[in-house]
């Protein structure tokens, strides 16, 4: 059994960037969020996600972010 | 799988506007009362069920406490693979604090989390009652709306989330996200116990959820657990992942029923599949969506008035 505080895995997310231009992404975190608003700054929907994001500093929670 | 039936000529559906949207009210409002209580009552026999698994439509009978078993391949205890805050879900969730358990009973060819989903020896064992903290946590600073229990797929580890949502507070805002073919005595150990539904409608018939999924008997299960949630006053989202060349045969039969049967069910419209794990090598699948299979969804959505949420 892995403690939660014994974790220090990073937080995930996977994008893949198509021929013609679209950018897909799984596992959106805030930090992601971010990236892909400065990538597309026109896309609506991707602002409202973005701005809905937490700082990431909020996001260090348990075994998701641990401090060194 | 694709039909060329002539689409009548209707105005293109907008995707819904952030803007505008107004998240709904039903995760307050449908809060599930005395949930701990039941989740602890309900917790002996779910574990003894496991003896003889029917959890899901494929009512293998295996005896899981034994060790992995059954076409999940899962034991009793399910392992995490990934724990974090996600934006990536509907807006009225987000930003939701996503926990996921590997193990799944269906293998769709081109799923995303690929062998960490349906391998249920990826991933670790994590204490219940810290992982509810840490969820819990989320919440109460802020960081995280809800709670999202995920896969893989969640309804295989019925125990575990039992005793999840018995670590939990009463008014943490838990959302089950699932692929929809639980049986029914899978559905009945969680009746209740959550805000809200999300249920994946990925497939119109057996033939593509069988080539796609190896997965018979999907339709019948989908459709019933679909109505039974959302007759349950639970509130209810469906998805559906938008799949290159399966517009016309799954999408827009899921339409017409979704207008027939539930015609005011949420319905999120995802357009993000690209071609992972085996479909890089299925011609047809091995591509990511094209913009006119997406504009064609939305004509679909709109011609049955389906009530879409970003």
């Amino acid at each position: 059994m892995t403690s939660i505080s014994d974790r220090t895995a990073p937080l995930e997310s996977t994008i893949l960037i198509l021929d013609d231009g679209r950018i897909l992404a799984r596992n959106v975190t805030p930090q992601l969020a971010r990236i892909l608003i400065n990538l597309n700054p026109d896309d609506r929907e991707l602002a409202l996600r973005a701005a809905l994001a937490p700082e990431s500093e909020r996001t260090c929670l348990g075994w998701a972010c641990k401090p060194e | 799988m694709n039909s060329s039936v002539p689409l009548p000529l209707v105005e293109l559906a907008d995707p819904p506007s952030p803007e505008t949207y107004t998240p709904s009210l039903g995760l307050a409002r449908r809060r599930p009362l005395r949930r701990r209580a039941e989740a602890m009552t309900r917790l002996p026999l779910a574990y003894a069920s496991l003896r003889n698994c029917n959890l899901c439509v494929h009512r293998c009978g295996t005896d899981r406490l034994l060790g992995p078993s059954g076409i999940c391949r899962a034991g009793a205890e399910p392992r995490v693979f990934s724990a974090q805050i996600d934006v990536g879900d509907e807006l009225e969730l987000i930003p939701t604090y996503a926990i996921a358990f590997s193990g799944c009973n269906m293998r769709c060819s081109y799923c995303v989390s690929g062998w960490e989903s349906w391998n249920p020896w990826a991933g670790e064992f994590y204490d219940v009652e810290a992982l509810a903290a840490s969820a819990a946590s989320a919440v109460q600073s802020g960081a995280a709306n809800t709670i999202l229990l995920q896969g893989g797929e969640a309804t295989i580890h019925v125990p575990w989330l039992l005793r999840f949502i018995s670590h939990l507070p009463e008014s943490a805002p838990v959302i089950l996200k699932t692929n929809g073919i639980m049986s029914q005595e899978g559905r009945n150990w969680l009746r209740g116990l959550f805000n809200a539904w999300l249920i994946d409608y990925k497939f119109s018939n057996d033939a593509c959820a069988i080539g796609l999924s190896r997965t018979p008997g999907y339709t019948a299960a989908v459709q019933q657990n679909i109505l039974w949630a959302a007759g349950k006053e639970q509130e209810v989202i469906v998805r559906h992942l938008v799949t290159p060349g399966h517009v016309e045969c799954c999408w827009r039969p899921i339409a017409a029923w979704i207008r027939n049967y539930a015609p005011e069910i949420k319905v999120s419209l995802r357009f993000g599949y690209w071609p992972a794990w085996k479909a890089t090598k299925i011609p047809g699948l091995n591509r990511p969506l094209q913009f006119a299979e997406q504009e064609k969804a939305l004509q679909i959505a709109s011609e049955f008035n389906i009530n879409l949420v970003p």
